[in-house]
Formats: structure tokens, C-alpha cells, sequence
């Protein structure tokens, strides 16, 4: 009776402060992983990059619902094709690929018979196309938009555009 | 001895202490060393959380985007205003001139709000844009789009 064995607070203070720090660190560890995956990655503004290119170079060729003059029916209008829809494709410095960091490619056919026209245009770095099948944050962003166009004799014409914009180094 | 148990009966139920008195003294001081370490650790988690969420560095990406896809979707003959309080806040923190934060060179925009800051970023649209700063209220950016 008189020998107890008395367990000391102090001891399990130590173990349950261990404990308790263990858990602190855990918790930090957490939260910082969380803030830096949030706030450590860019913002990829890519897509919307690629749908407004695509818009200006819908602009460019069409007016409502019309196909514009001097545009796929001039012949001329492939080798202007920048100068004409005020686009400039020059990017800052910063890039791996010196070929370009965009790609736009119109390509259209008679809405009727399905049969291309003579008035594909493209432009910019054309390897970028290959990706647009393939998906990763990583990867340039592709978009495609179709649009009806009908020119001055009423002939009707599908017109599909393809915008590829990479700027991956300061996107992904 | 019942009125000593009574008095000490009466020290612990009135004890105002938050800390019933310990006959050990190093106890006492180890909970409050503890309860230190708690605070500093708290503290600089709060602050590094602050630090960056409010970094100028996120504002100039965000910004120098934002501008480019705004100039990218312009017209010639468009004025736009851009309210970039925090930023020009963040600015005048880092002793920045406020005037100079955005620049347009050729089709680069530049945001600029700290001495060895700078985020470029640039736009396709081929026109010719200036940025001022709107020195009425101090905290909108406006941007003018004119043909090249």
C-alpha cells in the first residue's frame, strides 16, 4: 500500500507535447502545400486567348453572316492574311520555340457538297497543330469554331477555324 | 485542521489564477514556453499564407493578362478603363511610380509594380495601344486603342 507506483504527469505532458507538435507540423504541412499549389501555378488564360483570336479572324472574313470582300475569294488575301486581319503572332522573349507561339488556320467548303474550296489559309508555327488531339495542361490549347457564310452571288460556305495558342511557359 | 482544510478548500475554488498553483515552478514555465512556441508557429503560418496571396508578382501576371486579352478583344477607337486599386496600392507600398506600372511597347504589355518586378505579356491584336494613368481618382488605368 505504502509502495505505489505513482505514474508522473510530467511524462505524459512530454508525450502528449510531442504528439501535439506532430500534429501542429502535419497540419502546416498542409496548408502550405495547399497555398503553393494555389497561388504557385500561372493563370492559363490560353483558351480565352484562342477563342478571341479565333473571333477576330471570324470579324476579318465575315460581316453578318456574309463573307467579306478581299478575304477567302481574293486570292491575294493568303499571302496578307496578318496584315489584312491586323493580327501580329510576335511574342516577348521568354519562349522555347522560336517557330511561334500561335497557329490560326481557316479553312473553308461549300456547305452543300462538303467540298473544300481553294481558300484554306494558315499560319504560324504548324507543329502546334499535332497537339490539338492530345490533352495536358502542359500542351497548347486548341479551338475550333464553325461559322455559315454566304457570299454576293448567295452561295453558301462553311467556314471552320482552328486557333492553337502555346505560351506554355507562362501559362502551365 | 478543518479550518486549514477549509482555507485551502476556499484558496482552490477562488483561485483566480488560470493556472492552479504549482509547488513546482519549472511546470508552470513549461506551459507557458509551450504555449509561446504555439504563437510563434501560428504567426508565421498567418504570415506566410499573407505573403502570398498578397504578392506583387501575382498582381503583375494577373494584371499584364488581363490587359492583353482586353486589348486583344479591342476595337480602334476604344478607351478602357481599368480599375487597378491594389495594384497601384502595392505599387506606392514598394515605392513605385504609380504613372509608369503599365507599359505597351510595339504589342508587349509590361506590369511593373515592384524595383526588380516586371511581368511582360503580349497580345496578337496588331493596332497601337497606350496606357495612362487616370490621375482623377488614382486608381483606374485607362487604355486608348487607335489604329497603327
Amino acid at each position: 500500500m505504502k509502495n505505489k507506483i505513482i505514474f508522473g504527469k510530467r511524462g505524459s505532458e512530454t508525450t502528449i507535447t510531442i504528439y501535439w507538435f506532430a500534429i501542429l507540423m502535419i497540419v502546416a504541412v498542409a496548408i502550405v502545400y495547399m497555398v503553393t499549389s494555389a497561388y504557385g501555378k500561372p493563370y492559363d488564360v490560353r483558351g480565352i486567348e484562342a477563342d478571341i483570336l479565333a473571333n477576330n479572324i471570324a470579324d476579318c472574313i465575315s460581316q453578318g453572316g456574309y463573307v467579306n470582300a478581299n478575304t477567302l475569294a481574293d486570292s491575294s488575301f493568303k499571302a496578307k492574311f496578318l496584315e489584312q486581319c491586323k493580327l501580329n503572332f510576335k511574342t516577348e522573349e521568354g519562349f522555347a520555340d522560336a517557330s511561334g507561339e500561335y497557329y490560326a488556320e481557316v479553312i473553308s467548303y461549300d456547305f452543300d457538297t462538303n467540298k473544300r474550296t481553294n481558300s484554306d489559309i494558315s499560319y504560324g508555327n504548324l507543329v502546334l497543330k499535332q497537339y490539338c488531339e492530345l490533352k495536358g495542361t502542359t500542351l497548347p490549347v486548341c479551338t475550333r469554331k464553325n461559322i455559315y457564310l454566304i457570299d454576293e452571288q448567295q452561295n453558301k460556305y462553311g467556314v471552320t477555324i482552328l486557333t492553337v495558342v502555346n505560351k506554355a511557359e507562362k501559362n502551365a | 485542521m478543518n479550518k486549514i482544510r477549509g482555507k485551502e478548500k476556499n484558496l482552490r475554488f477562488f483561485n483566480p489564477s488560470l493556472f492552479p498553483k504549482s509547488r513546482k515552478g519549472d511546470v508552470l514555465i513549461g506551459e507557458v514556453i509551450f504555449l509561446v512556441l504555439n504563437l510563434v508557429f501560428l504567426s508565421i503560418l498567418i504570415i506566410f499564407v499573407i505573403s502570398k496571396t498578397n504578392d506583387a508578382s501575382l498582381l503583375e501576371e494577373k494584371y499584364a493578362k488581363q490587359i492583353a486579352l482586353v486589348i486583344d478583344s479591342a476595337k480602334p477607337g476604344m478607351t478602357i478603363h481599368i480599375n487597378m486599386e491594389d495594384a497601384i496600392k502595392k505599387a506606392q507600398d514598394e515605392k513605385q511610380d504609380i504613372k509608369g506600372i503599365v507599359k505597351i511597347n510595339d504589342n508587349i504589355v509590361t506590369l511593373k509594380l515592384k524595383e526588380k518586378g516586371g511581368y511582360p505579356y503580349s497580345f496578337f491584336n496588331d493596332i497601337s495601344a497606350n496606357a495612362y494613368l487616370d490621375t482623377g481618382n488614382n486608381k483606374e488605368y485607362v487604355i486608348v486603342i487607335t489604329e497603327k
